[in-house]
């Protein structure tokens, strides 16, 4: 035998490194275990939007509940199809008038700028008013907006991304009106910090009051003259800040019909960051439209102070607020907007046909797996919609359940 | 095994004296600012330390969170070692399969691993595959790279002596190249581990994932609970230390003559 | 006596980028058992190149070697002496000076390893050093070391190319003695390349002086002086000079 000595320790090391791989990749996925009932299941992915289309395309998923335009890409170029929108899903009326995107404000913003506040409130509701009255319009600017106007690449050759947009603005409501819905999420994890969850308390109505004011003419608006910066959060990748991108896009017929405007600094930029708050021709404050990546890390900027309000979503807005974050909704900016997508084979058309099939899959011992974005007002519905269905969901890798939202 | 001398000790006092120093200052700052978006309290990230077993935000514990990382770092490093130190021992000994595969690797090596995110769910499913793959992509060139080195390193004059007692090539092999190249690989694989820790936040990013520290610290962020991910920080720093202690404390045992005769 | 080496019309061209470079142009010597043979000349002329080829890590272009077989009858292997020691420093020293024993090409029983190991490492006073590192050691016990190792597998020759040059002068006598001691306990032959006349002179049975490139054998100066011997006789000097002199010549 030839004595080495770094060799006797790499033999055992490099061995014992060998095992640990081979035991580590045949061992099956579940770390820890939590309690799966009888009922039967289904198993929750969390994803990004952009790779649900991708996942589903794979079949490493069997549906999943996304906004637009990821739901008319998706149908529009065969990878699935459409089987319900909230409105169609349990429990009946949950989501009827549930504000899915909200604009949120900090709220020294609100204590200290409260005519800016007021006037981006009156702006987001006239541009609310306005995708809805011109959808062609908007489907234009928001086609240039969200895609660049490029034409969209699939698995089955490209797709016009006005054709996308004008499935997807039927899928839409436009409304400032709509009330934060009671999320499960946010209950369970605010209520798990010791703290009480009200939605309620997290809207602002004063400053959408004072918008409507200002926006029916009953006052004119009046403007501190202190110029003072602020960012807007928004994620740049969905349809549902239609009305953001028109008013910015259409600034003209603002400035024209109301007297004040969101204009950008350089009007040829495809998607325009540094604003300017224009009231009666006279510069009133710096708007940039910083993008993002989730509603999430948005809420989180906004509690840095390095953002002072966003066009967000509802859950991770009330979820940030009923932690602790200091910033209050103004308004609602649509509901609808999302749609549950299986793939185009998939044995049922409407939702009481998921359920079967879900029920099917769970006896034959292959959950459905379903994708929905992290903490967002999609996981909401899908974990309130099979708990209203007596089916368990359980996240996907692991057997613990989501537990009754 | 003593890990640590006596001077080493005193060397950690003064390390540790500059941690607590900061750790006061900011402290400070946080009672000043009083706004965990920005500086959370101390005694809320240790909050979050002292109870390792307990859920955090809900979700699984510190603990869980930590074993799920480590698991997918030792995994796919070892996968990377698996994988690169056989070829980095091929391309070192051979001029001819280094002129075919330079080029490939140099062009490959510069690439962020989670680039390859979108192809690894593709390619490799959904969960810890993919995950594996990020990680085994990020740890696979410091070990090659330092493989070649190590080999190309090793002394003509060994070999020599090798060819001058007859050794057959695959006692050359396995009696002077591979002892002779064993500290180079070992830096890299001190090296490529490091790295392993810091893909392992970006590839926890990958859908389907429901534990684990970069996990964890997303997850955190989302939520605004930056007490949180100061104590998915505070874990990730300490295991990293951990490992580079044990990588330094084998080549001490082990490498005591590189460079020295 | 048979000679233990024959060198014959030895002949070695590089071919570099600026042409054929002819380095070795038909050397031939005899070495007879026991004798130390040193090997002089003017820096790069040959002398490392011509030791290489006798080692068997170069070939020669023309001309032939002849290596009496050892006593079991086997193809009898020179062994080399470097001038860095070129010890494995991973090794320990035991493990070092047994390193050719264990291969597949000598196949030595472990009992019978261990047994030369021991004697080996008396013979050059390293028996407290034997579980050592090399980076443990002077380096005038490093090349002691270094020697054992050569001497493990019985060569019929050692050779060793400038083996003390990177030592102090007082390091340097000691293994010149231990070389002389060596040859007298175990009747070991010994091919020497060195730059260093009175070297040369302490330790030389006879003393081939090579011409600058391409390299033949321009002198042999045998040393008829009884052992051990005194640098300072004058006859030593005579010697000494002389040496000194057929290099200069030799250039």
């Amino acid at each position: 035998m030839q004595k080495l000595i770094p060799f006797r320790g790499l033999l055992i090391g490099g061995g014992s490194l060998i095992l640990l791989i081979l035991l580590s990749l045949c061992g099956s996925v579940p770390v820890f275990s939590g309690t799966a009932g009888s009922n039967p299941g289904v198993s929750l992915l969390y994803a990004s939007a952009g790779t649900m289309p991708q996942l589903l395309n794979t079949h490493q998923i069997d549906a999943f509940l996304i906004w637009e335009p990821v739901v008319s890409n998706a149908e529009l170029s065969g990878i699935g199809k459409r089987i319900a929108v909230p409105a169609d899903l349990p429990p009946p009326g949950k989501w009827d008038n549930a504000a899915i995107n909200v604009l949120v404000l900090r709220r020294n913003i609100i204590r200290d700028e409260p005519e800016i506040a007021s006037l981006l409130s009156a702006l987001t509701t006239a541009a609310i008013e306005r995708t809805e009255e011109e959808p062609a319009l908007a489907e234009n600017i928001t086609a240039a907006w969200v895609f660049g106007n490029k034409p969209i690449l699939t698995p089955v050759g490209s797709l016009n991304p006005l054709e996308v947009e004008r499935h997807s603005f039927a899928n839409m409501v436009f409304t400032a009106d709509a009330t934060l819905p009671e999320s499960g999420i946010v209950q369970s994890a605010v209520e798990a910090q010791k703290r009480t969850y009200d939605p309620t308390a997290m809207v602002d109505t004063s400053v959408a009051e004072q918008g409507r004011l200002i926006l029916n003419g009953s006052r004119p608006p009046r403007p501190g003259g202190s110029m003072p910066t602020i960012g807007i959060g928004y994620i740049p990748s969905t349809d549902n800040y239609a009305p953001l991108y028109v008013m910015v896009k259409d600034a003209p017929y603002f400035c024209n019909r109301y007297g004040f405007c969101l204009v950008p600094d350089n009007p040829a930029e495809s998607r325009p960051v540094a604003c300017t708050l224009m009231v009666n021709g006279t510069p009133a404050a710096h708007i940039r439209l910083v993008p993002g990546q989730s509603g999430g890390g948005i809420m989180t900027t906004i509690g840095q102070n390095a953002l002072d309000g966003a066009f967000v979503g509802s859950v991770p807005a009330e979820l940030q607020i009923g932690l602790g974050n200091p910033s209050s909704v103004i308004q609602s900016i649509n509901t609808g907007g999302s749609g549950l997508v299986v793939g185009p084979d998939a044995p049922c058309t409407d939702w009481h046909g998921f359920v079967r099939w879900a029920e099917v899959r769970s006896a034959a011992g292959r959950p459905l797996v379903i994708a929905t974005v992290q903490s967002s007002i999609q996981e909401d519905m899908v974990r309130e919609a099979f708990a209203y269905e007596n089916i368990t969901v359980t996240f996907y890798g692991t057997d613990i359940t989501a537990g009754a939202a | 095994m003593v890990l640590i001398s006596r001077p080493a000790l005193r060397d950690c006092g003064k390390g540790l004296f500059l941690i607590v120093l900061l750790l006061a200052v900011w402290e400070a700052a946080a009672l000043v600012i009083q706004n965990n978006y920005i500086l959370p309290q101390i005694g809320d990230i240790f909050a979050v330390l002292f109870q390792p077993a307990a859920p955090v935000l809900g979700g699984p514990s510190m603990i869980e969170n930590a074993t799920v990382s480590l698991r997918e770092v030792l995994t796919g490093f070892g996968c990377a070692a698996l994988l690169a130190i056989p070829l980095g021992l091929v391309i070192g000994s051979s001029r001819e399969v280094g002129t075919y595969l330079n080029p490939a690797i140099q062009i490959l090596r510069p690439v962020p691993p989670i680039a390859w995110m979108p192809f690894a769910i593709a390619w490799f499913g959904i969960g810890f595959h993919s995950i594996l793959f990020i990680i085994a992509m990020g740890a696979f060139f410091p070990i090659l790279i330092n493989t070649v080195d190590g080999v190309q390193g090793v002394r003509r004059s060994w070999v020599e002596v090798a060819g001058m007692f007859h050794a057959t090539t695959f006692e050359r092999f396995r009696t002077v190249i591979l002892p002779g190249a064993l500290p180079m690989i070992w830096t890299g694989l001190r090296v490529s581990f490091g790295v392993a820790w810091m893909c392992v936040v970006a590839a926890e990013m990958l859908p389907g994932t429901t534990a684990g520290l970069g996990f964890l610290i997303m997850y955190a962020y989302n939520l605004g609970q930056l007490q949180v991910i100061g104590a998915g920080m505070i874990v990730i720093g300490l295991i990293g230390l951990f490992a580079d202690t044990l990588f330094r404390a084998g080549q001490e045992r082990f490498f005591s003559w590189q460079g020295r005769d | 006596m048979e000679p233990v080496l024959c060198v014959r019309a030895i002949e070695k061209t590089f071919s570099g980028a600026d042409g054929a470079c002819p380095a070795l142009a038909g050397i031939s010597f005899d070495i007879a058992p026991r004798e130390i043979v040193c090997l002089m000349g003017p820096s790069g002329c040959g002398k490392s190149t011509l030791l290489r080829i006798i080692a068997g890590l170069d070939y020669a272009d023309r001309g032939s070697l002849h290596m009496a077989t050892d006593n079991n009858g086997g193809t009898a292997r020179t062994a080399m002496v470097f001038q860095e020691h070129a010890l494995f420093p991973w090794l320990s020293v035991y493990d070092n000076i047994v390193y050719g024993l264990r291969l597949s090409a000598q196949r030595v029983p472990e009992d019978e390893v261990a047994r030369r190991a021991e004697a080996l490492l008396a013979l050059t006073r390293l028996s407290g050093f034997s579980r050592s590192l090399p980076h443990q050691l002077s380096g005038g016990m490093k090349q002691r070391a270094a020697v054992a190792r050569a001497l493990a597998g019985e060569p019929p020759v050692v050779l060793m190319d400038e083996p003390f040059s990177a030592l102090d002068p007082f390091t340097r006598r000691e293994l010149e003695d231990e070389v002389l001691r060596i040859r007298s306990d175990l009747k070991t032959t010994f091919l020497i390349v060195s730059h260093n006349p009175e070297e040369a002179v302490y330790l030389a049975d006879r003393i081939i002086v090579l011409s600058p490139r391409p390299a033949r054998v321009a002198a042999e100066i045998p040393v008829r002086l009884p052992f051990p011997r005194n640098p300072a006789d004058p006859a030593f000097l005579k010697i000494r000079e002389e040496v000194t002199r057929a290099v200069l010549g030799a250039e």
